[in-house]
């Protein structure tokens, strides 16, 4: 064997910057000798240590307690709100009258000042998802105690169920961007059981019974819903939600405007159907109203529809004449011409699943948009084309 | 060749900044251009435009200094002391393990560049070899290896036997005396026709027992690469030397035999056979294990 290597060549090739003919030769000799070997190995760089988190600015350090004080806040608020509510007599009765306020002037014109409010008969419907009107929010306060409330109302309200027409503010911005002047109308609420706390996951199914269109939603964690972008008009609401009897409203949806209706599911598997008449020619802004006026009818709820060949629960139904769709949990589009009673799948054009699925006016009834955002139409629901853009 | 217009195309600032005068920087960098034949295999001859470019990728400042150092310049050593003198003793302790011995060997390192052990008659310091073709930061923790390997090799003989707490080998059936020579001559011819760096890979592996990761940044390449090198290897050499046992005469039972029939043993067989016939075995063919001098 040769001589051991100077540490000048080994550093050298440990840097990697040997001519060829000497690191051939380097390793012809590193292949032999031990010694040498353990040297190069430990004459490597010791190992890069990982990149640890970048040091946060001493400004924020200042501000280290904000979130740990905001956080104990908003704790202590937390127990006394659950403590209050817990202990509280009058948290016990059901919300048999709900306030009525008038529409707010155009939306143009500046809104008016909110009428006073002295309890809040729903405290858990104010909630994570704001109401897109400002008013709506109001409209869940009721004045148990004014004697001098207007007189009776012009609107049916059941115990459970209300429709409020709320104006829309100038500066609210719509996700649903259909080009229609429907944009600005449409339904929000929230569905909550006997407790008052939300149900999540109820299927919300607005359909006009007369008309084609037809929407589909879910109420999130907080039992709230919101469909945009419905024309004015009358409407069947259902709301469905697993271990609660199903209700039905009919719901009145003025122009420009989202109308409110909050339910109470009741426990158990009988439907039940609340007639709901919302007026906005009828709702005033200047002070709350009670109604005490209710109608109310049960009947036997509709047969449930054949389950689509996917064995997935449908999350979207559309129904337009005698065409009906429907999107299952994983996308897929299917169509009956029989009302459920028999499914075939839709062979998809478009890539990727199935997002959401409406009914529109005109020769293209039907629209849906896939999980990329692409937006595809059709006039029968089998043959589907790219929207023109 | 006259090389006084390509060394005054330097940058040699730094030269001067540390106490060297041209002509001793000059006579540096013509004396490391000797040695090394300006980069090129022995026997070339380097044309100027080479020699210039093998100049250029020399690391100037560090040649300056580490011969400024060599020569004992105040400037130099003061300029060292605040470049090196901290990196120097934390690469001792990584390098040791230890704190107090990682202060040991860069203070004993220390007193060797300064000149201060003689070799003949004349004082010399380590950084006098210094090519500058490295970092100096390299040189010096090859040379702390390389010290600390030796001192290793000198001090553990003297440990006692009983502080070695290491896991015993798992007992591996060591071939017959005749089967171990003609293992022995396979290996050496398979491994004479492999190249440098598949050699190197199998003695580090096998031999020393590194890790994938320790090869790879030796080599410069990805754990994988040196992972698939190794499989593929393994299974070269356990055929050849399947072959090669055949065809000195073993049946192919005994040859599979020889090596371990369970395919799983082949690292482990593979491993002692190269220790067992280490110092053949990475010889070049001719040469005697016993004439090895190291």
């Amino acid at each position: 064997m040769s001589e051991h290597l100077h540490p000048d060549s080994l550093s050298a090739f440990v840097e990697g910057v040997l001519p060829e003919h000497e690191r051939a030769q380097c390793l012809a000799h590193l292949a032999e000798c031990d010694h040498c070997r353990e040297i190069v190995f430990q004459a490597q760089e010791p190992m890069p240590v990982p990149a640890t988190a970048k040091p946060e600015p001493v400004w924020r350090g200042w501000f280290a307690p904000v979130p740990v004080l905001a956080a104990a806040a908003v704790a202590c608020v937390a127990v006394v709100g659950v403590s209050l509510y817990l202990h509280h007599p009058a948290a016990a009765p059901p919300p048999v009258t709900v306030a009525h306020v008038n529409p707010a002037p155009p939306p143009i014109q500046p809104p008016p000042e909110p009428p006073p409010v002295t309890q809040k008969v729903q405290p858990r419907t104010t909630s994570r998802r704001p109401v897109p009107s400002q008013p709506s929010t109001d409209s869940t306060l009721v004045d148990t105690t004014a004697p001098k409330l207007a007189p009776p109302p012009t609107v049916d309200v059941s115990a459970q169920a209300q429709a409020i027409p709320t104006p829309l503010p100038p500066s609210v911005t719509i996700k649903d961007d259909r080009a229609s002047a429907d944009v600005l109308s449409g339904i929000s609420g929230t569905v909550t059981d006997a407790t008052g706390a939300g149900v999540p996951g109820a299927t919300i199914t607005l359909r006009q019974p007369a008309g084609a269109f037809s929407r589909n939603a879910r109420t999130d964690v907080a039992g709230q819903f919101q469909l945009t972008g419905v024309p004015p008009g009358r409407y069947e609401l259902r709301i469905e939600s697993q271990g609660f009897q199903s209700a039905v409203k009919q719901v009145e949806v003025p122009p420009q405007q989202m109308a409110a209706v909050n339910s109470v599911l009741q426990i158990g598997s009988v439907s039940e159907t609340v007639e709901v008449t919302a007026g906005a020619s009828a709702v005033q802004t200047s002070s709350a109203e009670m109604s005490r006026s209710k109608s109310r009818s049960k009947k036997v709820s509709p047969p449930e529809p054949r389950p689509l060949p996917s064995k997935l629960p449908a999350e979207i139904t559309v129904t337009s004449g005698q065409v009906t769709l429907a999107v299952d949990s994983n996308g897929a589009l299917f169509l009956s011409r029989n009302a459920g009673k028999t499914w075939k799948a839709v062979k998809p054009t478009w890539k990727g699943k199935v997002a959401d699925l409406i009914t529109l006016p005109g020769p293209d009834v039907f629209q849906l948009t896939t999980d990329s955002d692409s937006i595809w139409l059709s006039r029968d629901g089998n043959r589907w084309s790219p929207a023109p853009k | 060749m006259d090389a006084a217009p390509a060394i005054s195309a330097l940058p040699i600032e730094d030269a001067e900044s540390v106490g060297l005068t041209k002509n001793e920087f000059a006579t540096v960098l013509l004396a490391v251009g000797d040695k090394y034949n300006y980069g090129l295999p022995p026997g070339v001859a380097a044309t100027p435009a080479q020699i210039r470019t093998f100049w250029q990728s020399l690391q100037l400042r560090d040649l300056a200094l580490a011969h400024a150092c060599a020569l004992g310049r105040d400037t130099a050593w003061r300029q060292f002391i605040a470049r090196f003198r901290e990196p120097l003793k934390q690469t001792a302790i990584g390098i040791t393990g230890s704190a107090a011995l990682g202060a040991e060997l860069a203070d004993s390192l220390y007193a060797e560049l300064f000149g201060l052990t003689e070799r003949g008659e004349q004082r010399r310091s380590p950084l006098a070899y210094y090519s500058g073709r490295g970092s100096l930061q390299g040189f010096l923790r090859a040379t702390l290896a390389q010290r600390n390997v030796d001192r290793h090799r000198r001090t553990s003989r003297e440990t006692p036997l009983s502080n070695e707490d290491v896991a015993a080998a798992p007992p591996v059936a060591v071939p017959s005396e005749d089967v171990l020579v003609r293992l022995r001559q396979s290996l050496s011819a398979i491994l004479s026709t492999l190249p440098p760096e598949e050699r190197f890979v199998l003695s580090a592996w096998f031999l020393d027992r590194r890790t994938l990761l320790e090869i790879s940044r030796i080599l410069r390449v990805h754990e994988a690469t040196v992972s698939r090198r190794l499989q593929r290897l393994t299974a070269k050499l356990h055929k050849e030397l399947l072959t090669h046992l055949q065809a000195s005469g073993m049946s192919k039972a005994a040859a599979e035999e020889a090596l371990g029939t369970d395919p799983r043993d082949i690292d482990m067989n593979l491993r002692t056979l190269l220790q067992v016939s280490r110092s053949a075995a990475f010889l070049p063919q001719g040469v005697s294990a016993d004439s090895e001098q190291t």
